[in-house]
């Protein structure tokens, strides 16, 4: 099968460009626009977030709990895996296997072909963007829809989400007025109630009309193969429930091994993303309409996608980055992200755990780079549900992207390196390690001390420039001993 | 691709190559220690103590009106009264509903007030188009709720449809006092979980979104308005 011009086209899109990292910082950090509306949307959700924790004892205990549970279920991934599609198969559900993500897009073009299907809505489903399968629908003359309200928002501006929960934020109400006056034709209205009335009128009519319904999967249960999503706003009900095919495209590492398994991580996830003790709907799919039942999709297809997954799995530490269950926390404390936004990153994960699982999914020579936009202040760390360790993790990237000897499994390992900084590296290694040429150094530095640069590139452009000190503190010391203990 | 296969089914070959190789590089895990040595999954803070509290009412109705529902107080008795009376108070017809539920065997006391009743017991297909553009409201009838969080458990099957707290503007759901946990995993003890339908459900409110500059706004794509007859049995 021919894989088609726009499926590489489109992941050129997706996924960082390292040399364009800085100019679309640079370019991010000028627009106060952007600027004040994620301000505005980043305060809003840490403070709900902040508004429905207990305190901070118990809600480690909650993420504890959160962790271990996540982390026994990964343990016991393949298994799950196994038992998920045995239960589900005997719900009626079928259960399709993809390597990678062009496997999966083949795989839901040959179930929509099959149906003669041209029309697909669509609930949020970030695994969807990370295969970037609206585009490579599209050009096989499939619509495929958007039906979240922020997503639609961001299809209609043919852009992309700027977070992984409210894909919208980087825009205000006046910028989406403008749009849908723009892109829709109806008159422009700041009104919220109205926008998203005028919203609710045009994806009814898509709802009722299309032939496949696409969704994402919160978690998968082992146990019941049980499907969970979890939502707002009812699209996703919509997608899952109106038309007469529903595929889900789920992430290997969302299974968990029993119903019981949910309650917990349902509570951190609503709160944690939304700050919502529990979201208006959650949603468990178990099978498609049975002969008896007057409505639901005829067919449910699941789609289980590895893309790289079943790599970080097989690392120690990095494995740990599969805990994680999108809920966004990360990027909502994230210093950087809630300056520079989502967009700067130029991926479709964004904020301290699009920096940890971008690199390891599209390589470390793409999306390295991404590592380096981060002060490593572990706000992030402090706000995981599953007590991901962000910040190591990310430490741990941006050395493999300097290490040509890892034995790691991370494609592109290596590839960051940069030869001067190597070298200045490798001689202050030598230096620091002989006593005699260290304090020979320090001794010359010391008496040269005025010829040291002025200038250090970024770093001199909001600092000044360090001086070494006429005595060092070595030499100090040993006078101030010579002279009160002789 | 084999042009002969049925694409609607996984493709047998492919398929269990792909599932084969997931398999066999996910055998390659080592484990690594959780980030936290003492803690264990029983760490779970007040969920397994609140299991032992009783279902609190008035907290459960707090919290359905503080996500915007509707709440009507009535009994086994009146509640379909109630239900009439609403719906001619705001004017809302026609009232879809599944007859086959065990609830709407006799929707007497809403035929006598002159309201127009549309039976769901014919495919979607068949109703697709009046339920989207037609019928203002739909009955449903909760198998459970659930006090801490304000959530009504909704489990869907041939005499209780997917759509009828999906597509009309407007969602009448009955709930039982006696019906009542305390939280989700008390509630996922009975025997509804044990014997999941095709469709569970937890609603907690009126379809919602704040996707616009977190502004919240209800009726996204859902029902604009969920009102919950709460039904005292006694
Ligand atoms: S890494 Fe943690 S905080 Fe970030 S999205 Fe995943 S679970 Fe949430």
């Amino acid at each position: 099968m021919t894989t088609p011009r726009a499926t590489t086209m489109h992941k050129e899109l997706r996924v960082a460009e390292t040399k364009d990292l800085q100019s679309r910082i640079q370019e991010a950090l000028q627009d106060q626009e952007l600027r004040s509306n994620f301000r505005g949307a980043m305060d809003f959700l840490t403070a709900k977030r902040a508004s429905v924790l207990p305190d901070a004892a118990e809600f480690d205990a909650w993420r504890s709990e959160g962790e271990a549970i996540r982390h026994r279920c990964l343990q016991k991934l393949p298994e799950l895996l196994e038992q998920f599609e045995a239960a589900a198969t005997t719900n009626g559900v079928r259960v399709h296997w993809a390597e990678t993500a062009d496997q999966a897009n083949e795989i839901i073009l040959g179930i929509m072909q099959s149906h003669n299907a041209k029309r697909m809505v669509k609930g949020k489903s970030m695994a969807s963007e990370e295969t970037g399968l609206n585009h490579f629908l599209e050009a096989h003359g499939i619509e495929a829809l958007e039906t979240d309200m922020g997503e639609y928002i961001v299809q209609l501006d043919q852009s992309q989400p700027s977070h992984i929960i409210m894909p919208a934020i980087h825009k205000n109400k006046q910028q989406i007025a403008k749009l849908f006056e723009q892109k829709v034709g109806v008159d422009y209205t700041e009104d919220v109630d109205k926008l998203i009335g005028i919203g609710r009128q045009i994806l009814r009519e898509k709802f009722a009309e299309a032939d496949v319904g696409l969704s994402g999967v919160n978690f998968a249960v082992a146990e019941t193969g049980t499907l969970c999503l979890v939502e707002n706003e009812g699209n996703g009900r919509m997608s899952t429930t109106i038309p007469p095919v529903h595929i889900a495209l789920c992430g290997i590492e969302k299974v968990v091994e029993t119903l019981q398994d949910i309650p917990p991580l349902l509570r951190l996830l609503t709160r944690s993303a939304t700050g919502q003790e529990i979201t208006t709907y959650f949603n468990m799919i178990n099978g498609p309409r049975q002969t008896n039942e007057p409505d639901g999709p005829r067919e449910v297809h699941v789609v289980l996608l590895d893309n790289g997954r079943s790599r970080i799995y097989a690392d120690q530490q990095l494995q740990q980055t599969l805990r994680c269950i999108r809920c966004g926390a990360c990027m909502n404390h994230c210093p950087v992200y809630s300056r520079i936004g989502g967009h700067a990153y130029g991926s479709t994960y964004p904020g301290p755990i699009g920096q940890v699982v971008s690199p390891q999914l599209w390589g470390i020579e793409k999306s390295g780079a991404l590592t380096q936009a981060c002060s490593l202040n572990g706000a992030c760390r402090d706000a995981c549900p599953v007590n991901i360790p962000l910040p190591d993790l990310i430490r741990r990237l941006r050395h493999e992207g300097n290490d040509l000897t890892a034995t790691s499994q991370t494609p592109g390992k290596g590839s960051q390196r940069k030869t001067l900084e190597a070298i200045s590296w490798r001689l202050w290694a030598w230096l620091s390690t002989s006593p005699k040429l260290y304090r020979l150094f320090l001794r010359a530095a010391g008496r040269f001390r005025l010829l040291a640069p002025r200038k250090l590139g970024a770093w001199t452009e909001y600092r000044t420039a360090p001086r070494p000190a006429a005595e060092s503190l070595h030499e100090l010391a040993k006078k101030h001993l010579e002279k009160n203990y002789e | 691709m084999n042009s002969t296969h049925d694409l609607s089914q996984p493709n047998p070959e492919r398929n269990s190559q792909a599932k084969q190789a997931i398999l066999h590089r996910l055998q390659r895990y080592q484990p690594v220690k959780p980030t936290k040595q003492a803690h264990s999954e029983k760490d779970g803070g007040d969920m397994t103590p609140a299991a032992k509290s009783p279902a609190d009412q008035e907290g459960f109705l707090a919290k359905l009106q503080a996500a915007h529902t509707e709440v009507i107080s009535t009994t086994g008795a009146n509640w379909q009264e109630a239900l009439a009376q609403d719906l001619s108070d705001k004017q809302i017809d026609p009232l879809l509903y599944a007859p086959g539920h065990s609830n709407n065997r006799s929707l007497t006391g809403l035929a006598e007030k002159g309201l127009e009743l549309v039976k769901f017991d014919i495919p979607i297909e068949e109703i697709k188009d009046r339920m989207f553009n037609q019928i203002q409201a739909g009955l449903s009838h909760a198998v459970a709720g659930i006090s801490d969080t304000g959530t009504l458990v909704l489990a869907t099957g041939p005499d209780e449809p997917r759509t009828l707290s999906l597509v009309p503007e407007v969602n009448y759901m009955t709930v039982r006092a006696s019906r009542l946990f305390p939280d989700l995993q008390t509630a996922m003890q009975t025997t509804h979980f044990a014997q999941l339908p095709t469709n569970m459900l937890l609603i907690s409110g009126p379809s919602k979104t704040a996707d616009i500059q977190q502004t919240l706004a209800y009726g996204a794509h859902g029902p604009k308005r969920l009102v919950v007859l709460f039904i005292q049995d006694n």
